[in-house]
């Protein structure tokens, strides 16, 4: 770790003192993925994958900020009507297609300019939408809701992808027709207790339907028309967004994510007694950073420049953009009353962590308190001077602007990327998050929201989170290279054993290994998860609520695994595991069910998990760019 | 080239659960247990939907004789039945493999009329004199044959078929038919009776 850009094992001496993966590839690779501010010409491909054509982009450092009003997802338009009934539920056909809108951009002149997106239309609301309209569901109520891929063209042919597809990573691959097949689709919700068969996982893609047959043209193993998600979970703020295996990231980028909202009788409760803020004074933000080409189009860099072995259109480690989108649109703002605010914020970044701060233009910190965590309220609030928010996370906040009346207060972020040793972030562009100002007056009819100490009036205390006598599971992240020399992200098993001896049985496997999570129904267990490398991985288990019990230092000998035809990959086992120091407690702001938990380099973070339902589903990083490259496994949980 | 195939699963699946694990080269050893998962699907109704395909360029290993390219085995107005199998499964496959033989049986003098194919999804491991060993055993016609390839080769047939899954133990039953004179196919998922496939695959002549 004595060179930060030096990529990227945490356990460097170790890997050389028995052999040590590639070099080449571990150095930082993605500097092409980040953007230039020079307005230099970047090299990049079209959908097509043919290589070396050059793209103008649109440059953040000079975009005006802080002009386009904030779109609130919880404003009425900007929900989900049912459109009808299946059987006795409400049920909601959402259509997937291809639109240009106007998200606020400009080019230097001043032009205003469109944008091609993915967005979701229904049939009562037939203007697409991207980010996606809201769920706003009762708990305990179950809805059935379809997804249906519409990415169809003018000539009715099924769209190929318009972002470069990689080819080589294992992909959806629909029908084996390569890179230019019809975009294969899925939803995901994020956070949801649900079937496999209602998850979204990444085998559940489907392509439109240009056979007009009634059904999609291809689809993945684990494809359903509808999905019944039966919302018996608490209060809470899921997210729904694509999951495609080996395209998440490219769908994701071109707009097919949005909120989903459970509402409870807790959380009505304290909004009915003015403890927590109800619309329109909640405001859900979902953060996005995008790179934009000159006429406005999105840019999602695909090649690999650094080394020539790669393939044409190439996955990259990372990536981060230059522009933040708030709610769909470039550094918004919002106008707000003197009163507290609660913020549903949303990281729905490819790879970009944020560490968000609010203050005044003059440069006075806006205190704020947490109050959930990504599935739930919290016991009791938590003051914050900053959050740190990793990708597929979610925090509850309320922010107080009673005190900046007239002023403006601005949400800036100081994360580097990658995140925590990476490269610090540009104050000019993704530093800056979005306004509000304290402009509007206080509406005396509604009183200001007061916090309670305690949170779940009507919801049984969360205990504080007890492993004694559950079993333990250890797992590892790593990142080797792949059979093009690049960074290969991946996730595995640490073989318990004394020594933690390098045994096949154990060590980094793909996604289409053998499951090695097999779980028994209504089990709990303990991950403990082994961040190898020197980044900090969002760890996101589907199905499951959890909770994060502590992290603890680490040091031990990566062994090289040869893996995939001719061993061309290159995995690790760890092995000679040593903890070191005391254990660190999960952060004030962590004590809530959470989905989604950061793995900190040099650590083993232990989550408290239990199993409730039966089925397949899958564990992966939450940086989509790991995710599409391996770096997600399956598991199986059974009677 | 496309995906990765899932080429460690099996070996490893072997060593974790200590099997006689089969080398590449090993004759046809004691079934190892059965680890194919049978779908809740497989028990239902089979469902039938017509499919367009797009073969891939590939070529197969045959069980006997010289590697052949899929689409030159398929470019005929003959009827096609055609099934993925592996020779060391042993909840699917066998019935599958059933199936078909009971098919060819009911055929009778018409076997010949359709062409059968049985694809191996577990190619590390079946090599041409395992597949030979398995038609014996199921008493595979001429007109019935059975295939291995290269990992990237089966790997591209399944995503083809829309049959592809991250490992072999969890595949399902699924039959292709292409009925005799046309150039759709019909997919049947769960496990057809020898009639319903024939009815399929020579539509003009009835159900026997």
């Amino acid at each position: 770790m004595n060179d930060t850009n030096g990529r990227r094992r945490f356990l460097r001496s170790a890997a050389m003192a028995t052999g040590a993966l590639a070099a080449p590839s571990l150095l930082r690779a993605q500097t092409s993925s980040t953007p230039d501010d020079t307005g230099v010409s970047l090299p990049s491909s079209n959908a097509a994958g043919t290589a070396s054509s050059s793209v103008d982009l649109l440059s953040g450092s000079t975009h005006p900020k802080f002009v386009n009003a904030l779109p609130n997802p919880l404003d009425l338009a900007n929900r989900y009507r049912p459109t009808g009934l299946s059987g006795l539920l409400p049920h909601y056909q959402l259509r997937l297609r291809e639109f240009s809108t106007r998200i606020g951009l400009v080019s230097p002149s001043g032009t205003p300019l469109s944008t091609t997106l993915w967005g979701y239309a229904t049939p009562l609301q037939t203007t697409p939408a991207s980010p996606g309209r809201s769920f706003v569901v009762a708990a305990g109520l179950p809805i059935r809701v379809s997804y249906v891929n519409e990415l169809i063209g003018t000539d009715g042919a099924a769209l190929p992808h318009r972002l470069g597809v990689d080819t080589s990573l294992m992909w959806a691959n629909p029908g084996n027709l390569g890179g230019t097949a019809p975009v294969p689709l899925v939803a995901h919700r994020h956070g949801g207790a649900q079937d496999t068969a209602a998850d979204g996982l990444p085998d559940g893609w489907s392509t439109p339907d240009a056979n007009r047959n009634g059904s999609p043209d291809l689809k993945g193993r684990l494809y359903s028309a509808s999905y019944t998600y039966g919302n018996d979970q608490e209060a809470a703020h899921l997210w729904y967004h694509d999951h495609a295996l080996g395209v998440t990231r490219l769908n994701v980028y071109m707009g097919l994510a949005g909120h989903y909202f459970i509402r409870d009788a807790n959380e009505a409760y304290l909004w009915l007694r003015g403890m927590l803020p109800a619309p329109p004074y909640e405001v859900p933000l979902v953060i996005q950073d995008r790179m934009f080409t000159s006429t406005g189009q999105l840019h999602y860099p695909s090649q690999d420049l650094e080394n020539p072995a790669a393939p044409a259109v190439s996955h990259l480690p990372e990536f981060f953009g230059d522009f933040i989108l708030v709610n769909g649109v470039p550094w918004p703002t919002h106008p707000v009353e003197p009163r507290p605010y609660r913020l549903r914020v949303l990281n729905g970044s490819d790879s970009r962590f944020y560490d968000l701060r609010f203050a005044t233009a003059a440069g006075s910190a806006v205190p704020f308190s947490q109050v959930g965590t990504d599935l739930g309220l919290m016991n009791a609030p938590v003051a914050l001077a900053h959050l740190v928010l990793a990708p597929g996370e979610r925090a509850d906040l309320v922010v107080d602007f009673s005190a900046f009346k007239g002023q403006t207060v601005r949400v800036t972020n100081s994360a580097p990327t990658p995140y925590p040793d990476g490269d610090p972030v540009d104050a000019a562009t993704a530093g800056q998050i979005m306004t509000f100002q304290v402009q509007r007056p206080l509406n005396p009819l509604v009183p200001k929201a007061r916090l309670p100490a305690y949170l779940r009036p009507l919801r049984p205390m969360l205990p504080v989170p007890s492993t004694a006598g559950v079993p333990v599971r250890k797992l590892m992240l790593l990142e080797g290279s792949d059979a093009f020399g690049r960074l290969q992200t991946l996730l595995g098993t640490v073989n318990p054993a004394a020594g933690n001896p390098a045994s096949s049985a154990y060590g980094t496997f793909f996604y289409s290994d053998p499951v090695t999570e097999n779980v028994k129904l209504g089990s709990t267990e303990v991950w403990e998860i082994y961040n190898t490398t020197v980044d900090a991985h969002p760890v996101h288990l589907h199905l499951v609520d959890f909770r994060v019990v502590n992290r603890q230092g680490f040091s031990g000998t990566v062994i090289p695994k040869p893996m995939g035809p001719n061993g061309s990959t290159t995995g690790g086992y760890l092995t000679q595991v040593s903890l070191s120091g005391s254990a660190r407690p999960a952060e004030a702001n962590e004590a809530g069910r959470k989905d989604t938990v950061t793995a900190y380099p040099g650590e083993v973070t232990r989550i408290l998990v239990q199993f409730a339902r039966a089925g397949e589903y899958v564990w992966h990083c939450h940086i989509l760019s790991h995710e599409d490259h391996e770096m997600m496994r399956r598991f199986v949980v059974a009677p | 080239m496309t995906g990765r195939p899932s080429l460690p699963g099996a070996a490893l699946a072997c060593c974790l659960l200590a099997w006689p694990c089969a080398g590449q080269a090993a004759p046809l050893a004691e079934p190892p247990p059965d680890l194919c998962v049978a779908p809740a699907t497989a028990t239902g109704a089979p469902s039938a939907e017509t499919v367009t395909l797009h073969l891939p360029d590939v070529r197969l290993q045959p069980a006997q004789g010289a590697s052949v390219s899929l689409g030159s085995q398929l470019r005929s107005s003959e009827a096609v039945l055609l099934n993925f199998i592996y020779t060391s499964c042993t909840s699917i496959c066998p019935p599958m493999a059933q199936i078909f033989a009971a098919t060819q049986e009911r055929l009778g003098s018409r076997a010949a009329q359709v062409q059968m194919l049985s694809i191996s999804i577990d190619p590390e491991h079946d090599s041409p004199r395992r597949l030979q060993a398995y038609a014996r055993r199921f008493g595979a016609g001429t007109q019935w044959r059975f295939f291995t390839g290269s990992l990237q080769a089966i790997d591209a047939v399944q995503r083809a078929f829309s049959v592809w899954r991250p490992d072999k133990m969890s595949h399902t039953p699924v039959t292709f038919i292409k009925p005799r004179g046309q150039s759709h196919w019909w997919r049947v998922d769960g496990f057809a009776t020898p009639d319903q496939l024939i009815a399929l695959a020579l539509p003009e002549a009835g159900a026997p």
